[in-house]
């Protein structure tokens, strides 16, 4: 392509559809975003770019979305439980997509779709274990993608990893808070494991070579950072990054702390997910109440869970050769990354 | 601080809401509807025939009493709340006032200060005019204007504020982030969440602030955080508000005996220290609950208009503040943080 595309974001109210907007919009693209409700809109808003209400379910809120697009980035998604956005949103997508003219879409996957893998992921790697809600609802999506694909209307397929930046509510924002609090230690031997990073700069990067180069009718590559640290460094050089004091040693009780929590946890996943209203109301009453629930739910967020605890001490790396052999290649290392994140959260308050 | 209980809500006023979007769903009309005798004077104007109709059914309005245009009500209409969106307080108001109608403006009165003025100017001898500042009633917000005003703490030598939260109004129309922007830029949280931290300090103090420095992330297009640090007289204010995510959500008073705090969330309760003392407790009178604040500015407003009571928020001590917003827009800076300096072409 030698001019600029007009390019429709979906999704666009998230934290990945977010920053393709912000970041091809300010690189001069013709942006629309897409959101499905205007609650979402608020941090795309800071930019003068045209927003959308894009519900992927809806034929006519697409057919409006897609008036003019040349191509479709799809960032939205549906909740995890729950694969209908993922199947019948991206198929309906894909196909007034089509009938309104548009030549590309690039779709964010996930490298959940390789379940519990381990060791070294190519694209062809097959998923092993059992896969997550969110792993199968990107699973269904790149098949429907597959499907109805053609040399017309290519689609490609991006499998990051663990995306933090600025805006990233699950690997850095998080993690300011915790480090904040000082109630996260070092993890020692049980963060030794493979942290796969991809900055979300290098995402929006990817994401649009992939958008001016030919990649056939049907493509999928993982989205991965230059370099792959161990958590306990990216942890480490995050904690610094923001000013914090150096993470107490490691708490050798950790792993029974975290044993202990779990029914806590499980417990209040469930009053949340089913009594909610009982729970405000019970908190509404007794200030004591509020405040022990209060302490309860900051306890359990600010300490690792049986989930994170896996994951830290995991050894699998998600190859980038396949990427690379069309050209494209991740450049903002881990601690470049964690600057501009650190940047950030004293932007927006996180941090003194 | 209800006071006028015995006496019906609305006294012998109809009273219409101008409006039928998410604060009138919210906050006037549960209270409106809980009350029998209110309930019955409500009008409800509104130009999307299906929204107003869904507002009656779901709250028990009458059905004789929908209309789409303020020149529809009769005259016996002497009273309205504006639930419109700000930037179309004036152009909504002012039609209000040519009629004598007094209104309970929605906070803000007004997107700036001049425009604020202008409508004290209209109201002036015609109307009485009020805004939904409601701070003003939660009790923990009294108290520590008591305190301070009783010089419990000594003088008052700063004021540090963070408030946010991740914006999750839910806006229908989008009027928030784009519509036609007459105020120079576009305006973000400092007109949402800002001007009621603005409001309860200029209440606090009884002044009006100068603008020392100020930023904002806005590029174009209303912010979602900003940062200033203002000075009422001596007296140093280091403001923080965001639509991003949550702050530290509190406050802190530091005056030279003792010092508040509290958190902006916890509309009943403070903590003081004077002296060499701790922290103490202290619970504000009256009811804390969100609408609860809605039953006392309508029992109010009522009274008012009816000449039983004063106005607890007079529009024109609105002004202030909404200049204090002003003057902030016009200082910000807004650089590109070094995060999207690559990406500008």
């Amino acid at each position: 392509m030698t001019t600029k595309p007009v390019v429709l974001v979906t999704g666009a109210g998230g934290f990945i559809g977010g920053w393709v907007a912000e970041a091809l919009h300010l690189a001069g693209w013709d942006v629309r975003a897409g959101i499905s409700r205007w609650m979402s809109a608020a941090r795309i808003a800071r930019f003068p770019l045209e927003i959308v209400q894009c519900n992927v379910m809806d034929q006519a809120s697409l057919d409006d979305a897609l008036k003019g697009v040349d191509v479709v980035v799809h960032c939205a998604r549906g909740p995890d439980e729950d694969d209908e956005v993922a199947k019948s949103g991206t198929r309906l997508l894909i196909e007034r997509a089509k009938v309104a003219g548009a030549t590309k879409m690039v779709f964010t996957s996930s490298v959940a779709v390789y379940g519990d893998a381990t060791g070294l992921i190519g694209e062809d790697t097959a998923p092993v274990g059992d896969m997550s809600a969110y792993g199968n609802s990107k699973l269904v999506a790149e098949a429907v993608c597959d499907e109805l694909a053609t040399d017309d209307f290519p689609v490609v397929g991006i499998r990051p990893t663990l995306v933090y930046g600025p805006f990233s509510q699950q690997w850095s924002a998080p993690y300011v808070a915790r480090f904040a609090s000082g109630r996260w230690t070092a993890l020692g031997a049980r963060g030794e494991g493979k942290c796969n990073l991809v900055y979300v700069g290098d995402l929006v990067r990817m994401i649009r070579f992939m958008i001016e180069n030919d990649t056939g009718r049907f493509a999928v590559f993982n989205g991965n950072g230059p370099e792959v640290p161990s958590w306990n460094s990216y942890l480490e050089r995050f904690n610094d990054a923001l000013g914090f004091p150096r993470l107490a040693a490691p708490d050798p009780s950790l792993g029974l702390k975290v044993a202990l929590r779990r029914p806590v946890r499980k417990v209040g996943k469930y009053l949340l997910a089913n009594h909610r209203d009982l729970l405000v109301a019970v908190a509404s009453r007794s200030s004591k109440i509020k405040s022990a629930m209060k302490k309860a739910e900051e306890d359990l967020r600010l300490r690792p869970n049986d989930d994170e605890m896996n994951r830290f001490a995991t050894d699998v790396t998600y190859s980038m050769d396949r990427a690379a052999k069309i050209g494209f290649v991740p450049r903002t290392s881990v601690d470049e990354g964690i600057a501009m994140t650190a940047d950030w959260a004293r932007d927006i308050g996180l941090v003194a | 601080m209800r006071g006028s209980s015995e006496v019906a809500m609305l006294g012998d006023l109809d009273l219409a809401i101008i409006g039928c979007g998410a604060i009138a769903d919210s906050y006037y009309f549960p209270v409106l509807s809980a009350d029998a005798a209110a309930r019955e004077k409500v009008w409800l104007v509104e130009p999307s025939v299906e929204r107003r109709e869904k507002a009656a059914a779901a709250f028990g309005f009458r059905r004789g009493q929908l209309v789409g245009d303020v020149a529809e009500l009769p005259a016996k209409v002497t009273a309205a709340v504006n639930a419109t969106p700000s930037h179309l307080h004036v152009a909504t108001t002012l039609p209000l006032i040519e009629r004598g109608v007094s209104v309970i403006v929605e906070k803000p009165l007004a997107e700036t200060a001049d425009d604020a003025r202008r409508l004290l100017t209209e109201a002036g001898g015609r109307s009485l005019l009020t805004a939904n500042q409601y701070r003003r009633f939660c009790p923990s917000y009294r108290l520590a204007r008591e305190i301070i005003a009783a010089g419990e703490i000594g003088d008052v030598c700063s004021i540090n504020w963070a408030e946010g939260q991740k914006f999750e109004w839910p806006t229908q129309s989008g009027f928030y982030f784009r519509r036609p922007w007459k105020t120079g830029r576009p305006r973000g949280v400092l007109l949402d969440i800002g001007v009621h931290v603005l409001d309860v300090v200029c209440w606090w103090l009884n002044e009006e602030p100068r603008v020392v420095s100020a930023a904002m992330d806005g590029f174009g297009g209303p912010e979602c955080f900003t940062r200033a640090q203002l000075a009422f007289g001596d007296v140093e204010m280091d403001l923080a508000v965001s639509f991003h995510s949550k702050l530290a959500n509190g406050f802190v008073v530091e005056g030279t005996k003792g010092a508040i705090r509290g958190s902006v969330t916890d509309f009943s309760t403070i903590e003081i220290r004077t002296g060499s003392g701790g922290w103490q407790s202290k619970r504000g009178p009256g009811p804390a609950g969100w609408t609860d604040f809605a039953e006392i500015l309508l029992r109010n407003f009522a009274a008012a208009v009816e000449g039983r009571e004063a106005l607890l928020v007079d529009a024109a001590s609105v002004v202030a503040p909404l200049a204090a917003v002003d003057a902030i827009y016009d200082a910000a800076d807004s650089p590109l943080p070094s995060y999207y300096r690559e990406w500008a072409s």
